[in-house]
């Protein structure tokens, strides 16, 4: 094997593993809206270090591969790719992140409204880890089909938003459900990051520039 | 013609080694060329078919056409005195003539019969500023070319080919000889000739040829495998086998 196939299975690797942690992140935050456990929003806040310094890791490997190894076409394509994947990833942590935040600061959720939360939640994790395996597995046909899901998650949270809407004109108090539908929101644009890291992969492996919306 | 060559149907004999497979090309004016690929594989032969360097070698036979705007390089009746004229050549080792600065470049002017010495003084200051050279040398153009360092000694050869006011540069690994500061300014000075000549440059550098060249061929045992522009050819090559030489995994 030469180096640059090491190099570059290690740094594939460094970002499969920052995702698992990002996806520990969501699972945590959707959780814990649930429960309240206000210690367990607080792991997910902590696990958020680690996801920065993960993506900072990548990207000082990515300037080490570039500048020792001078990589070109496929190679060349994996590292520029995986830059952009680790921070879409960042970003996904984040938003688990800000949720994990609105649950150590609020007491006594909407739990009629989060059992909405368990759909959009459970179709996101889904189309994270189906997102992250056409990245391992080098699968652009899977990258190919999956942004759709993407879709879907936007619907169920429109449909919320809808439910809403429907609560404002029958007149009922919802001024208690607005930041939680804000907090809500979060999921959505995790879904829009993992939609970016279909494209990167396809860039990945076509070398062709796809834009999902 | 917006080319400065093409190639059509071109196939070349050493005796019984074929070492050029039907090869078509467009060699385009005014964009650096590069040919790439691992020793042995045609692209030196194919860069000595532009000025008919291979007649030289006496078992070389060669079919197809290689096409100018105004001649088939290869036809019998085409001087060869005249194509060389238009088709400079710039070697892997500097070779200097063992005579002045001055005298190098105006050898071949002298050759063509030029006499009036401003006119070759002229000419001769021309090419070395084109060469990017003259002002490391003004003060010395009658000191033997052999004091001058090799980047140096590399830049009079191509003040030499520029002084003939050719169409087309070749250029055998010109840098594979020199340190990297050396390196870096016939890459410069490459940038810049390529306003006024073609250039066709083979490297084992891939690195200089993502630097400096505008289009690539990757050469493999006499065919050529991938032309395109070089920024194609080096992100997303089309055939497996200049992906693995390029990203160094060939064999």
């Amino acid at each position: 094997m030469v180096r640059i196939d090491t190099e570059i299975q290690v740094f594939k690797e460094e970002i499969l593993l920052m995702s698992q942690r990002v996806r520990k992140m969501f699972v945590i935050a959707i959780e814990v809206l649930h429960t309240g456990n206000k210690e367990k929003a607080l792991s997910v806040v902590e696990l958020d270090e680690y996801v920065n310094n993960a993506n900072e890791e990548i990207n000082d490997k990515a300037v080490e591969v570039l500048s020792l190894l001078a990589p070109v076409a496929s190679d060349l394509r994996i590292v520029i790719a995986g830059i952009k994947i680790a921070t879409d990833l960042e970003r996904i942590g984040d938003y688990a992140k800000a949720i994990a935040r609105f649950v150590i600061k609020n007491d006594d959720l909407d739990q009629q409204l989060l059992k909405n939360v368990d759909t959009i939640g459970e179709k996101f994790i889904q189309f994270f880890d189906e997102t992250m395996k056409a990245y391992a597995d080098h699968d652009v046909k899977l990258a190919l089909d999956l942004p759709s899901r993407d879709d879907e998650i936007d619907a169920a949270f429109k449909s919320l938003i809808n439910h809403i809407e429907d609560l404002y004109n029958q007149k009922k108090d919802i001024s208690h459900l607005v930041p939680t539908i804000g907090m809500l929101r979060n999921i959505e644009r995790a879904g829009d990051h993992t939609k970016n890291i279909c494209e990167n992969i396809i860039y990945e492996i076509k070398g062709q520039h796809y834009d999902f919306g | 013609m917006e080319n400065a060559f093409e190639i059509k149907n071109l196939n070349l004999y050493y005796g019984q080694n074929h070492a050029l497979k039907n090869v078509n090309m467009e060699i385009r004016k005014n964009a650096v060329t590069a040919f790439i690929g691992p020793s042995g594989c045609g692209k030196s032969t194919l860069l000595r078919c532009f000025n008919r360097m291979n007649d030289l070698i006496p078992e070389c036979r060669i079919e197809g056409e290689i096409l100018t705007e105004t001649e088939d390089v290869l036809a019998k009746s085409t001087n060869v005195v005249d194509l060389r004229t238009k088709v400079g050549m710039v070697f892997q080792k500097p070779n200097p003539f063992p005579m002045s600065i001055f005298e190098n470049v105006a050898y071949g002017l002298r050759c063509q019969g030029i006499k009036d010495k401003t006119a070759l003084k002229s000419s001769v200051m021309e090419s070395l500023k084109k060469a990017a050279l003259w002002d490391e040398v003004k003060d010395r153009l009658n000191e033997n070319a052999y004091k001058l360092s090799g980047g140096q000694q590399q830049r009079l050869c191509i003040a030499r080919a520029i002084a003939m006011a050719p169409e087309v540069i070749l250029m055998d690994e010109p840098t594979s000889a020199l340190d990297p500061i050396a390196t870096a300014k016939i890459e410069e000075l490459v940038q810049n000739l390529k306003r006024e000549y073609t250039i066709v440059i083979v490297t084992h550098s891939m690195q200089q040829a993502t630097r400096i060249s505008d289009d690539t061929a990757f050469f493999l045992m006499g065919e050529v495998i991938e032309k395109n522009t070089t920024k194609v050819l080096f992100t997303i090559p089309a055939d497996k086998r200049t992906e693995d030489y390029i990203t160094g995994r060939f064999g």
